[in-house]
């Protein structure tokens, strides 16, 4: 034999090999649980059924959104129209003729799509036709009914599963009869019914169940074949399962030489793409709880990563509101520590405290406080979602706000910003809001206006005359005997409000800058390692030791580890 | 191989890792230390286990690279394996790995990060990934003890049948084989099994993290320490139940427990090994316990683990314990003295949320894991869904583990189709799981269908 034709007939081999062993390929990216699926099949005396499912699905973490899924359904004898789906009562109404199964539907989620890790149902209610037929007992229809399954390599776990048959109406509870033993029977609606329920059943293997009824049931006339085939609907999937068979009869079978060279060449570069595993973006998870509620707000400004000077000036107000530390005067920043000290201080407050000798601020002790409350917060942020907490209080502040620009009169809307005032000094806008919701009309100041340096009147000025600065006092309550409260114009409130606290804001720490600097040198967290780009693991740096049980994380494997022994 | 298989090779669809366990340990002589294990499931996806603390939830393709990683590949090796298998190009799966590499190191190397607040980890719900083994067995030894706590939760005699070292191996080997990484060894007292290091060194052998649960007694012996460490032991946990010898002893049941206890903790701290405490918290010691919290941290012990009473063994009789709602104001003390000596704090004990809420109390997410990410091997190979909790759920030398894993009192238990009625439109039920079983039926005064001959 010459090399020509060894290296011919090599190449014919070749191709049959490929024939051989081309094999479908499943996409590896739909992979889901399917918890529960519950089918009712409703038996129409026209032959047809009205079949509804509620399926439960959850797709595993990582993998493909389910944002189709396929129903397969007995026969292609079915009207589109008369397929409904629905999430939640919900109507999806984006529901085409599957690509994937020869006889179903395909329902396109939308917004419903099941995420990756969390659980949908969807409810599905077809109509098919030509159901029913002709029992081995001339006088008896029967029915055999498949529910739709799931590729294994999409689908595992196990399921609860209840196929529940209702008979035409009529028949009674002695002329019903069943093809596989049922788990329970009733009469529902005053239709005999059959349940067959399997607890643990795999979502990939067919149940077949079956009924059998007097044909007299059905309407006069009604032709039923003979040949009682199962009702098996083709295999279906949830998501998309793709069966991609390469090459297929004759195309592959093609004359020698050259052509089937290239043949090889086109197949085997076909198949190298179709053979290997779709690729998903890597996704690590760890169980944790999602948002972090209670902080107090000083606390939430750090998460929002507020300037620290604002966080400081926010614990001052805080400390101003309980009369612990009154404000001396602005500039320089001189405070006063009020005695006693209230008892209920927070740890950052009494360290801020702490922080005051002679009347001003030790800015050496206010970076201990500053350390401390980031140490504090990262801490109790731990196991929790960052971004889902952030949200959280940037709603919260938010609300906070709505809250004091809802109020319907002066002093509920005092009493709320007092209530909420250093949630709304989260807010960035705040100087503009401030002076947008208290621009207008009186306001009756807050308790701890007290302990605030007095405003300078010639700096704020009125409509009418009115001196400035200089609170006035006004009447509440009925006809009873009054509270005199004091109140200020409300352009005067909101320019003493706002000047002062940037005002305290840019003295309370030196320089803003080398405070943030010394503060971050220490609580950031540590780098991570150094980039590993084309080395293998070294060692030197990090910490020694074996196994710590850490982690705030529910994930944490240290989870009731053995005491009480 | 013929050229036949070579195309069929090439040819034949990429298929997702096959379900089984792989580890990493940082080389003999490195500074540096630290333990990796990818559990991969059956469906491609993996568990990582980082020093048997933290645990990972991967997708197949991060599985795959963390596959890759535990192997020590190079990036271009690693790239190579991942472009061969998977339909990416080649700068695509070098970052991948890259990044993925960084994030498990990083985890691995400091216990400061939060991986969710600072590794754009995903947070993923707690508890509704389901498993096919627990994270951590405990394996009881033995029953016996030189302790003889009046509220111990052993609900056994103490001469119940012990396996010999043989047929614990082959316990070990079937851990391994079903993919837990983590054991402890407990009892009863594990130590005086006099085979505990031989036990020890075969499970460190096989790839286990290792740990000793005991009551420190015969740490007292800095020699026989040293050969259990020697054995490969990585963490030990001692229980010292006060700073005052006579409540100690009186809680332990014995005279002279609180010396050789002390001893052993001095002992272990000094040692090359990672060293809690646990304390049980009763009447009998919660009046001090700020004192014994003083005192752990005078024996330099950085974290110390507290637990209610349990309710089972002598648990159920003994009467000093409290309830969850007690148990919340005692808890606000025993953080608050933690934090004033700088040290960590486990809360162990799973509770009723209603009752007392680990989370807002910042102890972290508290639930029952029995037969989830914790089970227990009694002294005869019988697995119970946690150490307190005496139902056998079947022999793990004689019985499948899918029989054991998936049988009805486990699957109640994770199911938590025990819990009670109160607990079933609970909002917080996710988290809170409805508390410890156990408590629970003591509490409720009322038998658990599934559970009527629990204890």
């Amino acid at each position: 034999m010459t090399t020509g034709r060894k290296w011919l007939l090599r190449s014919f081999l070749l191709v049959l090999a490929l024939l051989l062993v081309v094999s479908p390929v499943a996409a590896q990216d739909w992979r889901f649980q399917v918890n529960e699926r519950l089918v009712h099949v409703y038996v129409n005396d026209d032959g047809s059924v009205w079949i509804d499912y509620n399926i439960t699905f959850t797709p595993d973490v990582g993998a493909h959104v389910l944002d189709i899924i396929d129903v397969g359904l007995p026969n292609a004898d079915y009207n589109l129209a008369e397929v409904k789906a629905d999430v939640g009562g919900v109507e999806i109404r984006d529901i085409r003729h599957s690509e994937q199964v020869s006889s179903g539907v395909e329902i396109h989620m939308g917004k419903f799509a099941i995420q990756p890790g969390s659980t949908g149902k969807i409810h599905v209610l077809a109509r098919v036709r030509n159901m029913v037929f002709q029992d081995t007992d001339p006088e008896y229809a029967s029915l055999r009914f498949i529910p739709h399954w799931y590729d294994s390599a999409n689908a595992h776990g196990t399921m609860h599963l209840e196929i529940i048959i209702h008979f035409p109406e009529g028949v009674t509870g002695e002329e019903s009869r069943y093809l596989a033993q049922f788990s329970d029977a009733a009469i529902v609606d005053n239709r005999v019914t059959y349940a067959w329920i399997y607890n643990e059943a795999s979502p990939s293997q067919q149940y077949e169940v079956g009924i059998a009824f007097p044909k007299k049931y059905l309407k006069s006339g009604l032709p039923l074949k003979v040949t009682p085939e199962p009702t098996t609907p083709p295999s279906a999937v949830g998501g998309r399962a793709l069966t991609d068979i390469l090459c297929s009869g004759p195309v592959c079978i093609l004359p020698l030489g050259l052509g089937v060279f290239i043949l090889f060449i086109v197949l085997g570069a076909r198949s190298s793409k179709t053979r290997k595993l779709k690729y998903l973006p890597p996704v690590v998870g760890v169980e944790g709880a999602g948002i972090k509620r209670g902080l107090t707000a000083v606390e939430a400004a750090l998460l929002l990563e507020a300037p620290l000077n604002k966080v400081l000036t926010m614990i001052l107000f805080g400390l101003m509101k309980k009369g612990a530390v009154k404000v001396l005067s602005e500039n320089p920043l001189r405070l006063q520590v009020n005695a006693p000290v209230p008892e209920d201080l927070r740890d950052y407050e009494k360290d801020f405290v702490a922080a005051v000798s002679e009347n001003q601020l030790n800015e050496k002790q206010l970076r201990q406080v500053m350390v401390g409350l980031i140490k504090a917060v990262n801490e109790k942020m731990k196991g929790f979602s960052r971004k889902d907490s952030i949200a959280y209080y940037k709603d919260l502040v938010s609300r906070a706000w709505q809250q004091v620009e809802g109020a319907d009169t002066p002093e509920v809307k005092s009493q709320r910003l007092d209530d909420g005032f250093e949630w709304t000094m989260l807010d960035e806008d705040w100087n503009k809001r401030v002076g947008r919701t208290f621009g207008e009309g009186p306001v009756i100041l807050p308790r701890w206006w007290w302990h605030y340096p007095s405003p300078t009147p010639s700096t704020v000025s009125s409509g009418g005359g009115q001196p400035t600065g200089v609170p006035k006092t006004t009447s509440t309550g009925g006809g009873g005997k009054g509270v005199t409260l004091p109140t200020l114009p409300g352009a005067a409130f909101a320019n003493t409000l706002v000047t002062g606290v940037e005002g305290l804001s840019n003295r309370v720490v030196s320089s803003v800058e080398r405070f943030t600097g010394s503060i971050s040198s220490i609580t950031n967290p540590p780098p991570p390692p150094p980039k590993t780009s084309g080395s293998r693991w070294s060692g030197g740096g990090g910490r020694s030791g074996g196994c710590a049980c850490a982690c705030a994380c529910a994930g944490c494997a240290c989870a009731c580890a053995g005491g009480g022994r | 191989m013929g050229i036949l298989d070579r195309v069929r090779d090439w040819l034949t669809p990429e298929k997702p890792l096959q379900k089984g366990i792989y580890h990493y340990r940082t080389p003999a002589g490195q500074e540096e230390r630290f333990r990796l294990h990818l559990r991969v499931e059956e469906n491609g996806q993996g568990i990582l286990v980082i020093n048997a603390a933290k645990v990972l939830h991967l997708n197949q393709t991060a599985t795959e690279h963390a596959r890759l990683i535990l192997q020590d590949k190079s990036t271009d090796e690693a790239v190579s394996e991942i472009t061969r298998r998977y339909k990416v190009n080649k700068e695509q799966a070098r970052e991948d790995y890259e990044g993925l590499r960084d994030t498990i190191l990083t985890l691995a190397r400091t216990d400061e990060i939060c991986p969710i607040s600072y590794l754009d980890v995903e947070r993923i719900d707690p508890f509704k990934t389901p498993v096919s083994a627990p994270y951590r067995m405990d394996l009881a030894l033995t029953y016996r003890c030189n302790d003889d706590c009046p509220h111990c939760y052993v609900a056994r005699e103490r001469n119940f049948p012990e396996m010999p070292a043989d047929e614990w191996k082959r316990v070990i080997d079937k851990l391994w084989e079903v993919g837990i990484p983590h054991a402890t060894f407990t009892g009863g007292e594990a130590t005086l099994r006099p085979d505990l290091n031989e036990l020890i060194q075969y499970a460190e052998d096989v790839g286990l993290v290792t740990g000793l649960l005991t009551n420190g007694r015969k740490l007292a012996d800095k020699a026989y320490l040293q050969s259990l460490l020697d054995a490969g032991l990585d963490h030990i946990q001692i229980t010292l139940e006060s700073h005052d010898e006579a409540v100690h002893n009186k809680m332990v049941g014995c005279s002279a427990a609180w010396a050789e206890t002390v001893a052993g903790i001095h002992n272990a701290v000094a040692a090359d090994v990672y060293v809690i405490t646990n304390t049980t918290l009763t009447h009998d010691n919660v009046p001090t316990i700020e004192d014994t919290i003083d005192f752990l941290a005078s024996l330099e012990i950085k974290t110390f683990a507290c637990n209610g009473l349990i309710y089972s063994g002598r648990g159920k009789e003994v009467g000093t314990g409290f309830t969850e709602t007690e148990l919340q104001g005692i808890m606000e003390r025993v953080k608050a003295s933690a934090a004033r000596n700088g040290m960590r704090l486990i809360w162990y004990t799973p509770t009723q949320y209603c009752e007392l809420d680990p989370i807002k109390m910042e102890l972290g997410i508290k639930t029952c894991t029995a037969a989830e990410f914790n089970m227990c091997v009694e002294p005869n190979g019988d697995v119970i869904p946690c150490q307190s909790y005496y139902k056998s759920l079947g022999n793990i030398l004689k019985d499948s583990w899918d029989s054991i894993w998936n049988g009805e009192t486990a699957k109640c238990l994770r199911d938590r189709t025990w819990i009670q009625e109160k607990c079933k439109e609970c909002p917080e039920l996710d988290l809170c799981g409805g508390g410890c079983p156990l408590y629970v039926e003591e509490h409720a005064y009322r038998c658990l269908d599934t559970q009527s001959n629990a204890v």
